[in-house]
């Protein structure tokens, strides 16, 4: 093949720059051959070959550098630090269930809002891997993003070039940009060749292919990643204006275009064929060549899909069905008790080691006081072991038939394992709780740790075990005196160097310019999570207004119950709080949302409700729900008599027209909309 | 100040001033301070749903406000309009909350002893109050008896209500129908029967400030149910 192609290039004078592309070409195909459809058409030799040709003409020629071309698969770039980059659409996760029943209730909210409509449902496996989002632009790999915490993750593009199942270069009709989602898998066969070779030089073998899958995207040198047998399956496409209207369609689509994507995919036309398939998986997902852990089922259509939409952690047209786990047996060897940030106190049960779906677990959350009654659980005892969720252990049940005698039953502590408080424990909850909020240290901590994390402060350059040394060390007592913090403070400290001190110290500083919602969710409130944390933010405005909001207020603002209401008036009723938010506005922390002025911003849609349906021409249907909110507008996910206008593109569903009609809400086009808001 | 502010500081003053003008006398007065409560009540309501309000709501302030004209403006001793007015009121409210009542309390048989209690001890206090000589009162006694029967309905209701989860709903419920009972039994013995200052300010106390209540019951479990 070589010899054939350089031959007539020579031979007809052809430019180097035709052969170069004609060497990518038939590398780029071979590589989907074998890496894709699973059945090459050369030898392992000759692909070699073609590919030590083409880096040749590549280095002698730079002026032909293509960052597509299979030459770069080799790898060799060093990354230092990842870059953080941030998802032009959200990667969601997905919500869970465990039953069919969760799945039957999964299709009634759906029906709720779409109506009595014919519902298909794609069937997909739910590989164990890393999930990947890469962005192809005019069909060439563009970037590689990690989901991180779905908002923003580490661009590892160099890395992702390295799998050879990824394509470098598209083929067919593609669109000009989109993204794509997909799994990153360490196949079994690789996993095991990996492992002997680690075993044969005497090295400590890896404990799952999930976790070596997740750890090789972060590994440094890009030619170390390309050495492992890494698979990328894809799962979802998305972007604008993309040629297909269902998700199994998108699956053909991507398949065509050169994507590796599981031939197990199905199309159910209801519930009892997904429940065939999730079945027939439950027994055979044992032979397949990877980790599967469960089944996922997507609402095919598209349009279904938008007028789902999303809640805040995961989309509403969308669900995981997680197989029955996996369970083994171990002794129950003692049992501690945690505490966390919050106070609560959490029993942990110490377990003799076992294998128990690929890592080995040694601890296992007992949950409450009501748990370890209702397992009736003793030290000595042989428990029952399955992973929640195949993540977390949990124990499940105690081996009566094994339990040794004279055992005792379990006392439950009274007083706080760190600071030996009394323990209280509240009516209707389920856990004890260590009231010494600002004198037991793991609660102390555990909030700095908080303050610092991604989702809050984004403290770049402190870790959670830093946070302890510096605790421990007297250094700080409370989040506001990171702000304290000097080089010369940090540098005595154990594995603190000149570099890591300064890189702590200005990541404290820079964190002055986060905004007041993460401040507002970094101050750890009890039950402001996140979202919360954005809805207060965007209702107060100001730290001083939201602390000096009645209880009846704060319930009046949009999601906010009472609990939650309750919690904010206890923590602005605590003096000591208080002196903190001080100090930290005294160091410049946001307290205040900074608005961004929108000039074409209206009130003129003030208090009313619309709901979207169907699809749209001059808007896409977040653009227009963007265009409704900046007119003061609300959008509403489901038609109810709270609705005040139905905004109907084409195919809005017959369910929602009618319900519309019954309730006698306006129903406007997009033209009426425009005109609408162009009255302001 | 934000609209909000100046609503509730509007229907506060209104109501003290009521309270003030009625303990000294001041009828023409307080006919003015009183007209501004129920109003500056519903306009709290509006501005808190975004000036929107169901039929069945609208239809219990729409009611409160005709007993409140009937009561300040009609001959002294004829109530049947003010009766009616508010008893359609009350029937009104125990429709609004009886459905889901029934939904979420049936499931519990220990309120059921609770509910016996309670419409035992408010029967007692019903007969002794029916059974007092109200002669300048011109109704037929069986719309009092009505009257009696559906307040005491809504008081289990709240009672058992609270009794099962304390909340501002909860709260707000119970504080209603205290507020209502109190106003409407003393307004009867302080104008049918024995005329006492401590009874008028009491009756009128109840009745203007069971109108906060309400509106933070409405706007609450409309948030509940939304």
């Amino acid at each position: 093949m070589r010899f054939s192609i350089t031959k007539i290039a020579n031979f007809f004078s052809m430019d180097v720059q035709n052969t170069i592309q004609k060497l990518r070409d038939e590398l780029n195909q071979h590589n989907y051959n074998y890496y894709v459809l699973d059945s090459p058409t050369i030898s392992d030799y000759e692909f070699d070959i073609t590919l030590t040709q083409l880096q040749d003409l590549e280095n002698k020629h730079p002026e032909y550098f293509d960052e597509s071309s299979p030459t770069q698969r080799v790898g060799g770039t060093i990354t230092k630090n990842f870059k953080t980059v941030r998802h032009e659409y959200r990667m969601y996760s997905l919500d869970n269930s465990y039953s069919k029943e969760d799945l039957i209730d999964w299709e009634k909210r759906i029906q709720k809002v779409l109506g009595d409509v014919p519902l298909e449902y794609t069937c997909e496996l739910k590989y164990d891997g890393a999930s990947i989002s890469i962005t192809y632009e005019h069909g060439k790999l563009k970037r590689a993003v990690t989901r991180g915490d779905g908002f923003q993750g580490d661009d590892v593009t160099s890395n992702i070039k390295t799998i050879k199942s990824v394509p470098l270069q598209l083929k067919g009709n593609f669109p000009e940009k989109f993204d794509v989602r997909g799994e990153i898998i360490l196949p079994f066969a690789g996993f095991e060749r990996m492992n002997q070779e680690l075993i044969e030089i005497g090295e400590t073998p890896y404990s799952n292919p999930r976790n070596t899958a997740s750890g090789s995207l972060k590994l440094k040198e890009s030619a170390e990643v390309a050495k492992r047998p890494l698979d990328c399956l894809l799962y979802f496409l998305i972007g604008n204006n993309l040629p297909f209207n269902t998700q199994f369609d998108g699956l053909e689509k991507g398949r065509n275009w050169g994507f590796k994507v599981p031939k197990e995919a199905k199309l159910a036309n209801n519930l009892e064929e997904v429940f065939q398939f999730i079945d027939y998986w439950d027994v055979h997902r044992h032979e397949l060549p990877y980790e599967t852990d469960g089944v996922v089922l997507k609402v095919n259509s598209f349009q279904y899909q938008d007028e789902l939409g999303y809640t805040a952690k995961s989309p509403r047209w969308a669900i995981a069905y997680k197989f029955k786990s996996e369970q083994v047996s171990t002794k129950l060897n003692s049992i501690s008790y945690q505490v966390g940030r919050t106070g609560a106190i959490t029993p942990v049960a110490n377990l003799e080691a076992v294998q128990l779906a690929g890592t080995v677990v040694k601890r296992a959350s007992l949950h409450n006081a009501d748990q370890i009654e209702k397992l009736d659980i003793r030290v000595g005892d042989t428990v029952f072991v399955e992973k929640g969720g195949e993540i977390i252990p949990k124990i499940i049940a105690v081996d009566l038939s094994k339990r040794p005698e004279n055992t005792e039953k379990t006392k439950y502590i009274t007083n706080c394992p760190e600071c030996n408080t009394k323990l209280v424990r509240n009516e209707g909850e389920a856990n004890h709780y260590c009231p010494n909020f600002y004198g037991c240290p793991p609660q102390i901590i555990g909030r700095i740790q908080h303050y610092i994390s991604r989702k809050a402060m984004d403290i770049e350059g402190l870790g959670g075990e830093t946070v302890a040394l510096l605790f421990n060390n007297g250094l700080v007592h409370n989040y506001a005196d990171l702000y304290e913090l000097t080089v010369d403070q940090i540098l005595p400290l154990e594995r603190m160097a000149q570099k890591s001190a300064e890189n702590l110290v200005n990541g404290v500083q820079k964190s002055k310019d986060i905004p007041f919602e993460n401040v507002l969710y970094a101050l750890g409130i009890r039950f402001v999570g996140e979202t919360v944390a954005k809805k207060l933010a965007k209702h107060y405005k100001t730290i001083v207004s939201l602390s000096q909001a009645t209880l009846m207020d704060l319930v009046l603002v949009d999601e906010i119950g009472e609990r939650i209401a309750q919690s904010v008036l206890d923590f602005f009723s605590n003096e000591e709080n208080v002196r903190i938010i001080n100090q930290l506005k005294q160091h410049g922390v946001q307290f205040e949302i900074i608005e961004k002025v929108n000039p074409n911003a209206t009130t003129i849609l003030a208090a009313k409700i619309f709901v979207v349906s169907g699809v749209f021409e001059k808007f896409s249907r977040d653009e227009l729900k963007k265009a409704i909110e900046e007119n003061g507008g609300k959008v509403g996910s489901s038609i109810s008599s709270k609705t005040d206008y139905v905004i109907a593109g084409d195919n809005m569903g017959p369910a929602k027209l009618e319900k519309a009609a019954k309730l006698n809400i306006s129903i406007i086009s997009e033209t009426d909309f425009i005109k609408m808001i162009n009255e302001a | 100040m934000k609209l909000k502010s100046v609503i509730k500081v509007l229907y506060f003053l209104a109501c003290i001033f009521t309270i003030i003008f009625s303990t000294i006398g001041k009828i023409d007065w307080m006919l003015w301070s009183k007209a501004f409560v129920l109003p500056s009540a519903l306009w709290y309501y509006l501005d808190a749903t975004n000036y929107k309000i169901d039929f069945l709501q609208a239809a219990v302030f729409l009611s409160c406000f005709s007993g409140d004209i009937y009561r300040l403006l009609c001959p002294n001793n004829y109530v049947t309009g003010e009766v009616l007015s508010f008893l359609t009121a009350y029937i009104l409210l125990l429709y609004y909350i009886f459905p889901s009542f029934i939904k979420i309390n049936l499931k519990y048989r220990y309120n059921l002893l609770l509910i016996v209690l309670i419409l035992l001890s408010l029967s007692t206090l019903s007969y002794f109050i029916l059974t007092l000589k109200f002669e300048k009162m011109q109704i037929n006694i069986l719309y009092l008896i009505l009257y009696s029967v559906i307040l005491e309905t809504l008081f289990c209701v709240a009672m058992v209500e609270y009794n099962r989860r304390i909340t501002l709903v909860s709260v707000n419920l119970l504080m209603l129908i205290i507020f209502f009972i109190f106003s409407d039994m003393f307004y009867m013995i302080n104008k049918f029967y024995l005329s006492f200052s401590v009874f008028n300010f009491t009756q009128i106390f109840t009745q203007v400030f069971s109108y906060y209540f309400l509106v933070n019951f409405f706007i609450l479990n409309g948030k509940q149910i939304n």
